[in-house]
């Protein structure tokens, strides 16, 4: 399981701030943040604690498992995003 | 640079979650779940998250602090030691044992060391005047185990995985992980996965939380009235003979039978504000789901039938075989047998309260009596206090009149992390350690697991330089006042002769301290080594969980589960014609609790980090409700009972009980700064103000916080009018 961000994110950081797996990507310090579409939510790493939802100021994220049919594909959108995120970091590292 | 990776577990609630902490140079840089925990990690939030802040928090108190007038001066140990030790000893021979009070808080119970020495100092002191936090909390919960399974140490933690019909009453485990008396790692999220698989969620709660909003049927009640709705659930179950044979002895259960049956069902959905059409539905699926559980928290322990209602979901669990069975309520026996161990060596205390008379419950008494305790003269009185890791005034009903009673006290001593509300007439402040630089085995929590689990908590950081662990200065005061430790002969003989060994040998170690205990006691469950937990730094899941211990573990004499007990029964009775509203023309509205996660244990609230955003403390009313008043959402509101006024923003929340409003406890606790006397932080209302501290459950002495009546006006409206009738005069 897992909580995703859906596509009428506007990148207000109040949900970066209140993870506390620090998940939620990009973040204001990280590379990309000011031309992000939408943030997104790593889901090896998201441990459900619903503290973004709550904080999130437009219900921009909910569980996966709440997500209706017309927002569904948002969770691949996340997935893949954090992977590529994943990538990126590997490849850096090397 | 010195980096290193700690594993550990979190220390502020049950959920125990397994920690990876980074340390460089004896500071914390980081706090994470570790993943590598095989039981829990799941529930990490923004306050393990923060932890570390607090070791480092501003007004941290660092050395022990004397009261110099109104402000607060550093001294030594041994002042502190020697001047609190001839005062208590002075006050003791004046007055007698009981004229020295003490309580406890939660991050107590959080410390095992601290724990066994702080009760081996009161044995020292022979106070019976012992008062803790399970009296605003889970004291229902003690009660109702010592009367059915014969001992107030034996809690049936829900065993999830195998559920098929999840009956939650008064909890909302969205907020509070699914954690209370139990260890249910992911506890929700595994609630869920069994609803994904077919299982039912049935929420009984009289506010529409996030838990109702994901149940396949909530139902709405009246604040304080499950009672009557498990009342009825019994009703239905023996008219229509839907009873399942137990796997766990029973007996008594004729009394509980006729009087289940004699109730009248159209009454008690009446009082519960659920139909009988819904009892009935419910009592059929309950009793015919193959397997499922009942559960009752603190939405229905802190009212005036809190311990009948907790006493009733038993029966019902009992009834129907869900106790010690797969999916209901299960017996760990864990690696040692806490609940022999304390029967042997530590019998309930028979002290009784002076002025009320009342019992202690699992050996302490009730925090709504400590001020009456305090202001009320006579042999016997309470004249000096140890407050340790709490703040009654705050956690407890009342808190205007337990401030008064802790200004009026001969002495003292606070010992804690910060200065809270409940130190500020404190003559001592002692500092106190974070769990942060604690290490051990919490033995406690062995049985509170819903499986086999194991983890020693290791260190992540040295306390500050001179601050001494708390085990060690209740020692300390103890043998400096010449009583016994423990109040056992010899002990202090024992402990100075360790004390010697250690000194000539520089081993530290062979001092008396809580790690001997810790090992004595894993030795006498005599199922696994003290070691072999040392070597599973992640923690340790040492066997398969299993069932049928529950009949072994019984203290009954005749080792069944009593259902009836005669004083329950009695009360029922009385709960049956009482008829009485709560509420009246003056305060015509039922405030209830609402959980929040970080303010669940309302510990430490108050970091820096918490505060980020999006965490606030509001009223929240029913659409009905606030059009009636005419409030707006965000409005400024003040909120009032017999016993004070707090005031708060409005949220407008729709689906609950009307009639009720919910505000959420653990706010407007204040930290001072001691070097000044000046407040250096303070979140919220607190809305235990409200509460009457005479008005309690008979048998938990738990107070009404889920049912106390109280009005509610607009601030704003009441501002525009005094300045209308002030422009009107001038």
């Amino acid at each position: 399981m897992t909580y995703v961000i859906v596509g009428h994110c506007i990148n207000d950081t109040a949900c970066v701030d209140v993870c506390p797996v620090d998940c939620i990507h990009p973040s204001p310090s990280e590379p990309g943040f000011k031309t992000a579409d939408m943030l997104y939510i790593d889901p090896d790493v998201c441990v459900d604690c619903n503290a973004c939802a709550e904080a999130c100021p437009i219900d921009a994220i909910m569980p996966a498992r709440k997500l209706p049919d017309n927002l569904r594909h948002y969770q691949a959108i996340n997935a893949e995003l954090a992977q590529g995120r994943s990538h990126r970091l590997k490849e850096s590292a090397a | 640079m010195s980096e290193k990776i700690v594993y550990s577990h979190c220390h502020y609630c049950v959920s125990l979650c397994g920690t990876k902490i980074t340390v460089e140079n004896n500071r914390v840089k980081n706090i994470e779940p570790d993943r590598e925990n095989p039981m829990t990690w799941k529930d990490f939030c923004r306050k393990g998250k923060t932890a570390a802040e607090v070791v480092e928090h501003p007004q941290r108190i660092r050395t022990p602090m004397k009261r110099v007038g109104d402000r607060y001066v550093e001294a030594s140990y041994e002042e502190a030691i020697s001047d609190i030790a001839s005062r208590l000893t002075a006050i003791i021979e004046q007055h007698g044992n009981d004229a020295v009070g003490t309580y406890h808080g939660n991050p107590l119970g959080f410390d095992f060391g601290g724990s066994l020495f702080f009760n081996g100092l009161l044995d020292a002191l022979g106070t019976g005047n012992r008062f803790w936090v399970g009296s605003v909390d889970q004291n229902n919960t003690h009660i109702v185990q010592h009367a059915m399974y014969g001992s107030e140490l034996i809690s049936l933690p829900a065993d999830i995985d195998e559920c098929q019909f999840f009956l939650l009453l008064g909890m909302d485990p969205v907020q509070s992980k699914f954690g209370w008396l139990e260890v249910n790692p992911d506890g929700w999220n595994r609630v869920l996965a069994q609803q994904a698989k077919g299982a039912k969620i049935v929420v009984v709660d009289p506010r529409y939380s996030e838990t109702a909003k994901s149940a396949d049927d909530y139902i709405a009640i009246q604040p304080g009235q499950d009672w009557a709705l498990v009342l009825g659930l019994l009703h239905v179950i023996f008219s229509e003979n839907l009873q399942r044979e137990s796997q766990t002895p029973l007996s008594g259960i004729e009394p509980i039978r006729d009087a289940a049956l004699a109730a009248n069902l159209g009454e008690l959905a009446d009082r519960c504000g659920v139909g009988a059409e819904t009892i009935r539905k419910l009592a059929r699926a309950f009793a015919q789901a193959d397997t499922a559980m009942a559960i009752a928290h603190t939405g229905v322990g802190h009212n005036p039938n809190g311990t009948i209602g907790e006493w009733l979901v038993t029966v019902l669990n009992a009834v129907t075989n869900r106790l010690d069975t797969p999916g209901g309520r299960r017996l760990e026996r864990s690696y040692l047998d806490l609940v022999k161990i304390f029967s042997s060596f530590a019998p309930p205390s028979s002290h009784r309260t002076r002025l009320k008379n009342l019992p202690a419950i699992a050996g302490f008494h009730a925090l709504a009596e400590l001020s009456d305790e305090i202001l009320t003269p006579g042999q016997g009185q309470i004249r000096a206090m140890i407050i340790a890791n709490g703040n009654p005034v705050i956690s407890g009903p009342d808190s205007a009149t337990l401030d008064k009673a802790l200004g009026s006290l001969d002495l003292l001593v606070a010992v804690d992390l910060v200065q809270r509300d409940s130190h500020r007439h404190a003559d001592w402040l002692i500092p106190g350690t974070h769990f942060l630089e604690r290490e051990g085995l919490h033995c406690l929590f062995a049985g509170l697991m819903d499986k086999p689990f194991a983890q020693y908590a290791n260190k992540a950081v040295d306390a500050p330089a001179g601050i001494m662990p708390e085990w060690q200065f209740y020692m300390e005061l103890a043998l400096a006042m010449g009583r016994p430790m423990f109040g056992k002969k010899g002990a202090n003989s024992i402990i100075k002769a360790s004390k010697f060994l250690a000194k000539i040998t520089a081993k530290p170690n062979l001092q008396l301290n809580p790690q001997w205990l810790e090992r004595i006691l894993v030795a006498s469950g005599k199922r696994i080594k003290y070691k072999d937990i040392r070597k599973h730094p992640h923690g340790w899941i040492f066997a398969e969980k299993s069932y049928g211990d529950l009949a072994k573990t019984l203290r009954t004499p005749d080792k069944t589960v009593h259902c009836s007990p005669p004083s329950f029964m009695a009360a029922l009775q009385d709960a049956l014609i009482d008829s009485r509203p709560v509420t009246s023309p003056d305060f015509p509205l039922i405030m209830v609790n609402k959980r929040q996660r970080e303010s669940m244990n309302s510990w430490l609230n108050e970091t820096q980090g918490m505060h980020s955003l999006n965490r606030g403390n509001t009223v929240d009313i029913h659409p009905d409700d606030a059009e009636a008043l005419g409030l707006i959402d965000g409005q400024q509101v003040r909120i009032s009972s017999p016993q004070g006024s707090i005031s708060l923003p409005v949220l407008i929340t729709a689906g609950g009980m009307p009639g009720v409003i919910a505000v959420g406890h653990g706010w407007g606790s204040t930290v001072y700064e001691p070097n000044s006397g000046k407040i250096a932080q303070r979140y919220g209302s607190n809305r235990n103000a409200l509460v009457d501290r005479h008005a309690i459950d008979r048998f938990s002495q738990v107070p009404h916080f889920n049912s106390t009546a109280v009005r509610v006006e607009p601030i704003a409206a009441e501002t525009e009018q005094a300045s209308l009738i002030a422009a009107a005069q001038a």
